[in-house]
This record gives C-alpha cells, sequence and structure tokens, in this order.
C-alpha cells in the first residue's frame, strides 16, 4: 500500500514537473526577444461594432524587465500616442503614456493584470508572459485540436491575490505537441466558468527555431465581444536603443 | 334556477366542486411579482426610454451595500480593519455570478498630477497601519471627487458599495439566489473580521423585490388562515349550526381557489396587490350565501301560507325566489365597482379588478345554485338567526329603532354633521399625497429604508437618473455642452452629484488648464488613456462603444413628486437650452411614472365605479334620482376617506389608490338594501314615510350592519399584513365602509324623509 501510494507520489510530481518543463520549452520558443511588430486590433462588440486601432510595437528584455513600447498609427486622431510598459517579474508594472494633443507623458500606476489591454477584451496578462513560478501546471494529457495532436495543461495561480490579479482562477492551454506553441487557451473566472477562449493562428518561424502567431482571436463568452490581433510585420532582434524606452522620450519621435 | 338547481342538484355539486377541483390545477402555477417596473405597461415613457438606453448602455440594476463603522470603538471607516473588512467584502462580492461589477472605494482611482506627470492610481493604494498613514490617506480621499461623497462618506463613517447586478429574467429565483449569495458573503466577511461590528444595510430593487416576495408569499400563508378562522367564528357565533356554517365557508374557499387560479389561467402573476385577493374573498364571499341561510332558517321558523317546516325543497324554493333579485343586484353593484378597477393604469390593478369580479361572480352563482343544491341534502337548523321575525329583541335593534325616531323627530342634524365631516375631509384632501416611490413598500425603519436615509444624508442620493446624450463623443461642443448641464444640475438642491464622459476628461486634462480640452484629437486621445487605465466597464458607463452615445448620470435624494418633477422640468429646459439630443431614463423615474399613474388611476377607476353605479342603480330602480340618491353615501365615503388619508398623511400609492373603487362597490349594497326594504315598507304601510323609515332601520338595518361587520372583519386580516400599505389599505377600508353604513342608515334615510323621491312609491316586483 505504501509502494502505491509512494508511486502515486512520485508519478503526480513528475506530471507536474513535466507540464511545468512543457510550458518552460513552450515559452522559450515564443518569446522572442527584442523584436519590432506592426499589427492591427479589431475590437468588435457584441451588436456587430467593430473598433479598430493600427499599432507598432516594440520589445526590448533587460535583467529587469521586459520593456514594451506600443505606438498608435492608426486611426489619425490617436496617432502618435505611445504607451510604454516596464514588466516586471516581481513587482507592480510601470505604465506611461504619451498624448500628442496635449504634448504630456503621464504615469498610470495599476496593480491589475486583469485590466483590458486598450479596451479589447485582451487583458495586460495576455500581453506578457506567464511568471512560470506564480503557477501550479498540471498536465492533462494528450488531445486533438483541429487535426493536431496536443498536449493539454492546465495552470493555475498559485494564490487567490494573484488570480485576482490576472483576471482569472485558471488557464487550460491546448499546446501543439509536437512545436510545443499554444494553439488554444481557455481562461476561468474566479467562478470557474469559462470567460475567454485565446485562438493563436497563422504562426510563422523568426527563422532561430523561434515561433510567432500572427493573428490571436480572444472570444469573451460571456459577453459575447471578440478581439483579434493580427500581425502585419514582424522584425526579430531588432536593435532597439535603451533611450526609445526611457519614459521622457516618449514625445521624441 | 332555484327550481333547477334543486331539481339537478347532483350534477350541480359535481359540476361546482369538479370545478374547483380542476382549479387546483393551474393554482400550483402561481407565481409571484414583486417587480414594479413591469406593473406598468411597456407604452409608459419611462420604460420606453430606459429600453432606447439600454441598447447602447448596460441594462444593469444596482444593489446597494452601505457600511456603517459606528462601533464602540469610534465610527472611522479608515481603521485598519474596517477598511480590511471592506476590501474583502468587495473582492468577494465581485465573484458572485450574478455581479457584474462593483463600485467601492477599492475600485475608484484617483487622478493626480503632480511633477507634470498625471498618475491614475487606486484611490486606497494600501491599507495604512499607522495613524499618520490614516491621515494622508483622508487627506487624499477628500481631495478626491471620485471617492468623497460617493464611496466614502464625508465624515468617514460610512462606505457605500454599488453592486451592478446582471439581471436574468428567465430564471424566477435569480434575486433570491443573488440576495442568498451577498448576505452569505457579508457574513463570512464579518466572521472573517471579527473586530469589526459596524452595521451593513442593503437597499437597491434586487432586494425590494426579493424581500416583497418573501412578504407576499409570508402574508398568503399567514393572513388567509387566520382570515379563514375569523370568518369561521364570525358564521358560527351567527348560526350556531354546523351545516349553517360550512356552506357558506364552502363558499368562500371555493372562491379563494377559484379566483387565486384564474391568475395563472390568465397568463398572470401575483403582485404586491395580489395580497388583497384571497382577503376580499373571504370578506365578500360569503355575503350572499349567508342572507340564504338566513333567510331559509326565517322560513323555517314561520313558513309561509300553506307551507310546513319539514317542506325543505319549497322552503328552499321559496327563499331563493324571495332573494334572487336583490342578491343578484348586490353582486352585479359590487362588481361594477371593482371592475372600476380594469379603468387603471396600473395592470396589476386592472387584473384585480378582473380577478375579484369573477371570483365575487363565481360566489354569487354558488349561492345561489351550489348551496340550495347542497341545503337540499341536509337539515338545517334555525339555530341563532339574527332576523326581525326570530330575534326581535336583537341587542341592535332597540338601537336602530330609537336611531330611526331620532331621525324622524331632528332629521337636519345627521345633514348638518356630515356637511360639516365632509366639508373638513374635503379640505383634508388637499394635503393627500401620492407616495414618491417604492420605499414605502417597506416599512420605515426596514434596513431597506434606512439605507436609503444614509445614501440620501451622507452620499449623493439614492436616486439615480440616466440622461443618454446622442451625438459624437469625441466633438469638443457636445462635451462641453454636457458638462454645462452636469455643472448647472450640481447646483440644484436634490442633486448630490453629476457624472459624464465630461467629468473623467476634464479630471485627466485638469493638469493643462481648468477647461475641457478643444480639439477632438485631445479627447480621442483622452479616451484612450482612460480605455487603458481604467476597466472598460468603467468607461463603458459613460460612452458606448462607438462613441455615437454618452451617458449623463445623475444622483439626487429622495423628495415628493413635486420636488422631483420640478427637478425634471429643470434638467429638461436645460438640456433644450443646449439643443441636446437627448432620452431621460433611470428606475426612480419608472417609480415616478408609478406614482404618477396612481393618481390618474385613482381618479380614473373612481369615476368609472361611480358613473357605473349610477347607471345600475338608475336602472334598478328606473329612475336617476335614486342613481344621484344612491351614490351620495359613497361619495361621503370616498371624500371623508381620502381626507383623513390627508389629515393623517397616509399616502396615496399602488394599494391604497384600491380602496375608493372596492368601497363603492360593496358600499352601494347598503343603499339598495334600504331603498328595497323603504320600497317595500311603504308599500305595506301605504306611503307612511316615517312608519316606512322605523321599519326598514329596525329590519333591514340590522341586516346590513351584520352584512358590513362581516366585511369588515373579513378585511381586519390586513392590518396583520407585512406591507405597511396593506395594514393601512386595511384600516382605511374598514373605515370606508364604516362610512359607507353610517351613510346609508343615517343620510339615506333623512333625505327620503326630506325628498320623498317618487321612485320609492313604486311597488317592489
Amino acid at each position: 500500500m505504501k509502494l502505491l501510494l509512494l508511486l502515486l507520489f512520485i508519478s503526480v510530481n513528475v506530471a507536474a514537473q513535466n507540464a511545468t518543463n512543457l510550458m518552460r520549452q513552450s515559452q522559450d520558443r515564443t518569446s522572442a526577444g527584442n523584436s519590432e511588430m506592426q499589427s492591427t486590433i479589431s475590437i468588435h462588440d457584441n451588436k456587430g461594432n467593430v473598433r479598430v486601432r493600427e499599432i507598432t510595437t516594440l520589445t526590448r528584455k533587460t535583467k529587469e524587465n521586459s520593456q514594451l513600447l506600443i505606438r498608435f498609427t492608426a486611426p489619425a486622431e490617436v496617432r502618435g500616442t505611445t504607451l510604454l510598459v516596464y514588466d516586471y517579474p516581481d513587482k507592480a508594472d510601470q505604465q506611461w503614456i504619451y498624448l500628442p494633443a496635449t504634448g504630456k507623458v503621464r504615469q498610470i500606476v495599476s496593480n491589475e493584470k486583469g485590466k483590458n489591454f486598450m479596451g479589447s477584451e485582451f487583458t495586460n496578462a495576455d500581453m506578457s508572459q506567464l511568471n512560470l513560478d506564480d503557477y501550479t501546471f498540471t498536465n492533462l494529457g494528450r488531445t486533438e485540436y483541429n487535426g493536431t495532436g496536443c498536449i493539454k495543461i492546465e495552470a493555475k495561480g498559485k494564490t487567490p491575490a494573484l488570480q485576482n490579479e490576472q483576471g482569472y482562477s485558471k488557464k487550460i492551454i491546448l499546446l501543439d505537441a509536437a512545436r510545443l506553441i499554444p494553439l488554444r487557451e481557455e481562461l476561468y473566472d474566479r467562478n470557474d466558468k469559462l470567460h475567454r477562449e485565446l485562438l493563436y493562428e497563422n504562426y510563422n518561424s523568426t527563422g532561430d527555431g523561434k515561433w510567432v502567431a500572427w493573428k490571436m482571436t480572444m472570444n469573451n463568452v460571456q459577453n459575447g465581444r471578440r478581439s483579434t490581433m493580427t500581425v502585419n510585420r514582424f522584425e526579430s532582434n531588432a536593435a532597439q536603443p535603451e533611450q526609445l524606452f526611457a519614459p521622457n522620450a516618449l514625445g521624441k519621435k | 334556477m332555484n327550481a333547477f338547481a334543486i331539481r339537478y342538484r347532483l350534477p350541480v355539486l359535481l359540476l361546482s366542486i369538479g370545478l374547483v377541483l380542476l382549479a387546483i390545477v393551474p393554482l400550483t402555477q402561481l407565481q409571484i411579482n414583486s417587480d414594479l417596473e413591469s406593473y406598468m405597461p411597456d407604452s409608459m415613457q419611462s420604460k420606453q426610454n430606459n429600453r432606447k438606453i439600454e441598447a447602447y448602455f448596460s441594462s444593469a440594476e444596482n444593489l446597494l451595500i452601505v457600511v456603517d463603522a459606528q462601533s464602540a470603538h469610534g465610527a472611522d471607516i479608515l481603521e485598519p480593519e474596517n477598511l480590511r473588512t471592506l476590501q474583502q467584502l468587495s473582492d468577494e462580492l465581485q465573484q458572485l455570478p450574478a455581479v457584474s461589477r462593483v463600485h467601492s472605494v477599492f475600485q475608484t482611482t484617483n487622478i493626480l498630477h503632480r511633477d507634470g506627470e498625471m498618475l491614475i492610481e487606486p484611490a486606497i493604494p494600501f491599507i495604512p497601519e499607522t495613524a499618520a498613514g490614516r491621515e494622508q490617506l483622508r487627506t487624499s480621499l477628500h481631495t478626491n471627487d471620485l471617492a468623497c461623497g460617493l464611496v466614502i462618506s464625508d465624515d468617514f463613517r460610512y462606505a457605500m458599495l454599488m453592486l451592478e447586478v446582471k439581471r436574468d429574467s428567465t430564471l424566477p429565483d435569480a434575486d433570491a439566489v443573488l440576495l442568498n449569495q451577498v448576505q452569505r458573503t457579508i457574513t463570512e466577511t464579518r466572521h472573517r473580521h471579527p473586530a469589526f461590528d459596524g452595521a451593513i444595510y442593503l437597499t437597491g430593487q434586487p432586494y425590494l423585490r426579493d424581500d416583497a416576495n418573501r412578504k407576499i408569499s409570508r402574508d398568503i400563508l399567514i393572513l388567509l388562515p387566520i382570515g379563514l378562522v375569523v370568518m369561521l367564528l364570525f358564521l358560527w357565533i351567527s348560526f350556531r349550526d354546523f351545516t349553517s356554517v360550512l356552506l357558506p365557508f364552502s363558499i368562500v374557499v371555493f372562491s379563494i381557489v377559484v379566483s387565486m387560479a384564474l391568475i395563472p389561467t390568465m397568463g398572470w402573476e401575483l403582485s404586491l396587490i395580489g395580497v388583497l385577493i384571497p382577503i376580499m374573498m373571504i370578506a365578500i364571499a360569503n355575503n350572499y350565501g349567508v342572507h340564504v341561510i338566513a333567510r331559509y332558517q326565517e322560513l323555517k321558523l314561520a313558513p309561509p301560507a300553506g307551507e310546513t317546516t319539514d317542506a325543505n325543497h319549497s322552503l328552499l324554493s321559496h327563499t331563493i325566489r324571495y332573494l334572487r333579485k336583490p342578491v343578484w343586484l348586490c353582486g352585479l353593484t359590487t362588481i361594477a365597482g371593482t371592475m372600476g378597477l380594469a379603468a387603471h393604469l396600473l395592470i396589476p390593478a386592472r387584473q384585480m379588478g378582473v380577478i375579484s369580479s369573477l371570483g365575487i361572480a363565481f360566489a354569487l352563482t354558488l349561492s345561489l345554485t351550489y348551496l340550495p343544491a347542497a341545503m337540499s341534502y341536509f337539515k338545517i337548523k334555525t339555530g341563532r338567526i339574527h332576523t326581525k321575525t326570530t330575534r326581535p329583541t336583537h341587542h341592535l335593534t332597540p338601537l336602530l329603532q330609537h336611531t330611526a325616531r331620532q331621525l324622524l323627530k331632528h332629521p337636519r342634524i345627521p345633514i348638518i354633521v356630515a356637511a360639516i365631516l365632509f366639508v373638513l375631509c374635503l379640505i383634508g384632501t388637499t394635503g393627500l399625497k401620492v407616495a414618491p416611490d417604492s420605499s414605502s413598500i417597506l416599512p420605515p425603519n426596514h434596513e431597506f429604508n434606512q439605507a436609503i436615509r444614509i445614501a440620501d444624508q451622507q452620499f449623493g442620493g439614492s436616486k439615480l437618473l440616466n440622461i443618454m446624450i446622442g451625438g459624437d463623443a469625441r466633438e469638443p461642443a457636445l462635451l462641453e455642452a454636457i458638462d454645462s448641464v452636469s455643472r448647472h444640475m450640481e447646483r440644484h438642491p436634490l442633486v448630490g452629484h453629476a457624472a459624464s464622459l465630461a467629468t473623467m476628461i476634464r479630471k485627466m486634462h485638469a493638469d493643462t488648464c481648468s477647461a475641457l480640452p478643444h480639439s477632438r484629437e485631445a479627447i480621442a486621445q483622452y479616451l484612450e488613456l482612460y480605455g487603458m487605465s481604467a476597466d472598460v466597464a468603467d468607461y463603458e458607463r459613460f460612452v458606448d462603444f462607438s462613441y455615437s452615445h454618452t451617458l449623463l448620470t445623475i444622483q439626487y435624494r429622495s423628495a415628493s413628486l413635486h420636488e422631483i418633477n420640478s427637478l425634471l422640468a429643470e434638467l429638461e429646459s436645460t438640456l433644450q437650452k443646449h439643443q441636446l439630443n437627448y432620452v431621460i431614463g433611470g428606475v426612480s423615474l419608472v417609480d415616478k411614472e408609478i406614482s404618477e399613474s396612481v393618481r390618474t388611476g385613482q381618479f380614473s377607476s373612481l369615476a368609472v365605479a361611480l358613473l357605473a353605479i349610477l347607471i345600475l342603480l338608475g336602472i334598478i330602480f328606473r329612475s336617476l334620482q335614486a342613481g344621484l340618491i344612491g351614490s351620495i353615501p359613497l361619495v361621503v365615503a370616498v371624500v371623508c376617506t381620502f381626507g383623513i388619508m390627508g389629515w393623517t398623511g397616509i399616502k396615496l400609492d399602488i394599494v391604497t389608490a384600491l380602496l375608493s373603487s372596492i368601497s363603492i362597490g360593496l358600499g352601494v349594497d347598503f343603499t339598495i338594501h334600504i331603498f328595497w326594504r323603504m320600497k317595500h315598507e311603504l308599500t305595506q304601510h301605504q306611503g307612511d314615510w316615517n312608519q316606512a323609515v322605523i321599519n326598514t332601520l329596525a329590519g333591514t338595518g340590522r341586516g346590513i350592519s351584520i352584512n358590513a361587520f362581516s366585511v369588515m372583519i373579513g378585511f381586519s386580516v390586513l392590518l396583520l399584513s407585512s406591507f405597511p400599505f396593506i395594514q393601512a389599505f386595511g384600516l382605511l377600508i374598514i373605515l370606508s365602509l364604516l362610512l359607507c353604513l353610517a351613510s346609508a342608515l343615517l343620510i339615506i334615510p333623512v333625505i327620503c324623509i326630506l325628498i320623498k323621491p317618487r321612485f320609492l312609491l313604486t311597488t317592489n316586483k
């Protein structure tokens, strides 16, 4: 009996380790490092109205944080509006925004990664990578999605506070079993009801073993809204001068 | 009909009982509906406006939770344990499936301008543990107009949590489920924070509906058995014979079953007003059967010529022949009165008019068919009969005879007394007020109303108006106009707070300039900024997805209907001055329109009931004069009841507004009986008016007094209701019936003596 329990414990532990390792590998394959991307965000409400934003996103990795610079290129009235995010693994993000109409930089202090990103169904948390240490991963076995063999992994925030901050209680991730890249995620609310589903499509290889999804669709199943982010141009390993990512440089072209 | 009912007594009995048994099936489907908004037709302006607003903005309802930090240790909501309790409550409530959003101080932002940068940060970034930290937070909250007076009171004693509730009309018990979860969350939070010993109050439409639903069920379950027991006792005291008690009582029970079953059969639901239906049946349904039993017992003691006391069927035929016409007439006039409610604007009032009329018609039919059919199977004992023939020394008789003699001696005194009372009450009617909102449904000390009082006194108010304004929200001119309306309305004494997109943009723009931005680009960019820094739900409270509509919300304090109308007039004139394309809505507007419907519906149902009675009396006695004289007791009763309401401060509301139609329908019976007997006595005594008055009061006067008291006893159980307005209705209907009775006994005979109407001199057929 003891032996059976020991075996059971070992197998559960191995499964958890296995799931965490799979997620780590997946992050390695989808993390593009320094990059520049032009994309279109289409936000659809539940009545058929669409709001379209075109943005250029620059990303830069440092030892302390990931830096994200998002500049609006369309529509004309918001062109030049720029958002700078310092995403720290161990503390609250820092955000600055520059509004060209006022010529001023404003800092936004917020601990809530669960807030919607630019009014879309994506949240700030969706825009940054998971801190793997904050989650418990469980391998739920193999499955098939759109004819592709997948590994199903459950990711659960370790504390209720973290779940609150991220805006979901758990994620079910379908990883392409061959490439270990996510194809679909289901995000559940604190009542364990499906809240949103994220679909990754049109993966392109950056040539260095990394993969970038050129289309991501987030469906909010609870309010019927949908947002799509389509990549129009992507450049990996782009040289990102440090001064571009300084808050006081936001107004400078 | 009597011969038919007795000849075919078995089929008549089986049919009657079968119908009642059949009615039990739909009765099990009876649903309770305490949603006041559904009481108004969809054509109602405020409902239409709300639908228009809901096409662009969330249709969520609000549930307000007021936290009072008052305890033995002080009354500071910023004490760490109080804030922790508030934070946990806020977080836990946000997780409830039916709650789409919680707005508390922990969801509130603070927009600061510092060193040329704007900081949008939480109003409470962390819970201060030291006194110095607490004072720093107090200063910060004091200057944060998104928090102070909105989610935290100025004196820091109270905090308010506003829950936006997803309304699922497909779930019949959605309110109960929500309230259960909210109450459980509050209890658990208190359990986890035992050091918090303040009070927590709830208010809002979901709470009102849930509590009213419980109270409707409680009223039906408690009042109905008590009413039935009271009626059983009354019948026992009257007849002292098992069969004579049981048969009219069975008509009461059958009428309740059938009338309540009619509600789901018609596709309706039991409303707050519907509680009155079974009690009305208890009070009214035995009226006709009691007359049949009493007359039968009377005939049994003194059989008509050629009949013996054992000729059961023949005596029953005599009874029914004698009573058929007056009983039908009384029933018809009662139905006509209650049908006056069908002209009411409130849907449940109309439904009640139809249901109670059908219920009374059913009781009337049973009294003339089922009752004689059943009686033909039993030996009815004479028991204690309160009739002139058998109990000439009944204590009421000498009193009424004495009254009659006094009336003949001093006929003008009752007229003068009635005129003085009438004038006083007429003056009192000028003080009659209409309940302006739904707060009168629950007792004043109920936590629902306590929370409203705190919201009115310590926060911006407990009521909300939503003004949807069409046009491109990014246009500076439009935003400027909205801001101007908002600032103007904030100066109104009733208004506590006005908020719109302009408020948010102004706050974000404050470091640059005190005015709103002048370019479309700047507004569009501020909208993006707001979208990035706040919740989408927060942002979309004020502007729709496509920026084509904005919402201005005005929070105001409870007030009288007149004051609310003046506020609305001011608002409309300001909106028109700025040539804005607007729609005004909000729950408080529905409340206001319901109150106005109560007032107008009161007059329309009163007019219809009076007209119907006037016409019916005219037809019955073939004289317009009969209609006019017969309406006098009703007018006196109605005016005096309204006058007393005015003097005592009892307001007209959805229930008390039903008074006049019901009391007219019941009160007219007394006059019909008096007229009927007067005609009979005048024929018997060759036009001797004085003798006719004495005999009428001594004979019929006693009968209608007993009848009136039985109805009053029936209605008296309403005094035990959980709803103050149903208690008030019970009191007022008793008063109104007493006035109808007094008028019929004192004024009608005096008028007859003074003007000797010709229609009374024609022979009864």
